[in-house]
């Protein structure tokens, strides 16, 4: 048996690495997206290294960053950060840029500044695309941050490593078995959310 | 606002390419203070590419434009776009914001407090005759004349001086392009405003323009009243425009039948106003010809619809002709009658609708 305190300790690092990263990732990813606007060349270049960063096994992501940054919680975020920016980058940039441009011409003929197109007409009808990035970036940081024990991050990966380690399989159920139930919660907190902040007369909602 | 009333606007050999194509060719243009000028011209001429060289969403390769004198590339861009009202064909609301916050988002970025909007927000929907419980409606819940109503009220928030009109009628059926097309001329004069107006229907250009300016392939052609266009055309493609010459000379012979319009798509039989209201929405029409059996009751217009009480109280009585009814003293009846629209009825069951044509009412 494995104790209750050991699995609500391991589940309260979990959350709060895989929560950390997201936002890391959102608060850099939005303006990222925004900032693609600007310019094609811009864009490119940071569509091009969210890519490149995509492309990498997710466990190649997390041991490179150790050489870098060594081992412990701080790498492990940046590990998780790195692979839940580009579906949030991506996704946002599509929606921000899909807008239709005779919407956004209308906006900038009754005196709108760039900025507010982007914050009243572009990125309320970017809503949908941005939040199934951000739905898949959140499942992707809660199945890395399991991962990242490897490098001392903590968590409930501790949980399964060590039972797998051992033949344990109360360890790796007990580690598991959060982990799913955390993938099934992130996934409906975020489509209410979603539901909340999208205005009605936005397609889809 | 950058100014508060326009003395003139100038345009000086504007120039406009794109690539090998010149969308406008040296256009010389002045437009008076409290004036509508129209530009017209058939698609392709340029001039919704001239309009908006005025508000800078276009700007020239060549020449300059000058509002009250100043150079308008002097002002700050976003300034002279919230000082001069902007109104589109199409998608010109943002369909994720309600009615009221479309014609208040001006408001609150240039920072007014709540009550003041509020206040504005009643007052612009009063003008442009909408209910004031439409305010928490949503675009995609109003017809298209409504949403163009909504267009033009949130075109006025900022109170500007000078108005710029791209086709605002342009996607909506013939009856009810006529209705608003008389709507905006009565609350034109109100407004007080410089207004420049772009279409492509000669009709609208004579219904609603103090002075119309001619476009085509990029070149202004003729500038004038439109008695001057129909009596002095500057050449062959003015005159085909206004085409006055050839329909006056077959004023006589044209009866009411050859020009109306059919009325089945305006055809209703309800004992309602929800009824009617309903079919309204569904067909998104804002008129309507009330039928019982066939035989003629009436017509009903969405706003008097919305005022009234009972269904009687909203019938209008309209102006009745023949089919056979000569098109000259059809509209000789029209214009002492003040009426746009007539119903062309068979004994009584109505067959077609005949709308006014404003280049033929100067001749009659």
């Amino acid at each position: 048996m494995v104790g209750v305190e050991r699995v609500l300790g391991a589940f309260g690092e979990h959350l709060v690495l895989t929560y950390a990263s997201l936002f890391l990732s959102i608060a850099v990813g939005i303006p990222l997206a925004m900032l693609s606007l600007r310019s094609r060349r811009l864009a490119s270049l940071i569509m091009g290294f969210a890519n490149l960063v995509q492309a990498i096994p997710s466990f190649a992501v997390v041991a490179i960053v150790v050489p870098l940054l060594g081992i412990g919680f701080t790498p492990a975020v940046f590990a998780i950060f790195l692979r839940a920016l580009l579906p949030i980058v991506k996704n946002t940039y599509v929606g921000l840029s899909e807008v239709d441009e005779a919407m956004v011409e209308a906006a900038r003929g009754i005196g709108l500044t760039e900025w507010e197109i982007i914050r009243h007409v572009r990125l309320p009808h970017a809503y949908p695309a941005m939040f199934a990035g951000i739905k898949f970036a959140a499942v992707l940081a809660n199945s890395i941050a399991i991962l990242t024990a490897i490098i001392g991050s903590g968590g409930l990966g501790s949980l399964v490593f060590e039972g797998l380690a051992s033949f344990n399989t109360d360890k790796i159920l007990a580690g598991s078995i959060p982990a799913i139930l955390m993938a099934v919660f992130i996934d409906v907190s975020f489509s209410y959310l979603e539901k909340r902040v999208t205005p009605e007369g936005i397609g889809g909602v | 606002m950058l100014f508060n009333r326009i003395d003139s606007i100038e345009l000086r050999g504007v120039t406009k390419r794109y690539g090998d194509f010149v969308a406008v060719d040296h256009v010389d243009l002045e437009v008076i203070g409290g004036e509508l000028l129209i530009l017209i011209g058939p698609s392709g001429s340029g001039k919704t590419t001239l309009l908006r060289t005025i508000n800078r969403l276009v700007e020239p390769d060549e020449g300059e434009v000058f509002i009250n004198g100043r150079n308008v590339r002097e002002f700050d861009v976003v300034k002279l776009r919230r000082s001069i009202g902007y109104v589109i064909q199409q998608i010109g609301l943002f369909p994720h914001m309600t009615v009221k916050e479309n014609i208040a988002l001006l408001m609150r970025l240039e920072g007014w407090d709540e009550e003041e909007m509020e206040k504005r927000v009643e007052e612009l929907l009063d003008l442009v005759a909408l209910p004031r419980e439409f305010a928490e409606r949503y675009p995609h819940h109003l017809s298209g004349g409504q949403q163009q109503r909504v267009g033009l009220a949130r075109a006025l928030a900022l109170n500007p001086p000078l108005l710029l009109m791209d086709e605002p009628f342009g996607a909506l059926d013939p009856i009810l392009r006529r209705q608003l097309q008389e709507e905006f001329a009565r609350i034109k004069a109100a407004l007080g405003r410089t207004i420049v107006f772009v279409t492509h229907d000669i009709e609208e250009a004579f219904k609603l323009g103090d002075r119309i300016a001619i476009m085509r392939d990029g070149k202004l052609i003729q500038v004038g009243y439109p008695d001057e266009l129909v009596l002095n055309p500057a050449d062959e493609f003015v005159a085909k425009l206004v085409n006055a010459d050839k329909k006056f000379k077959h004023l006589d012979t044209l009866k009411a039948r050859d020009i109306m319009i059919d009325v089945e798509p305006y055809l209703v039989e309800a004992e309602s106003v929800e009824a009617v209201l309903e079919w309204m929405r569904e067909n998104d029409r804002e008129f309507a010809v009330l039928t019982k059996n066939g035989a003629l009751v009436g017509t009903v217009t969405l706003s008097s619809l919305l005022k009234a009480g009972t269904l009687e109280e909203a019938i209008d009585e309209p102006l009745r002709l023949s089919p056979d009814d000569s098109l000259a003293s059809a509209l000789s009846e029209m214009k002492a009658k003040g009426e746009f629209m007539a119903l062309v009825v068979e004994g009584e069951r109505p067959v077609g609708v005949l709308l006014a044509s404003e280049v033929l009412l100067r001749l009659v």
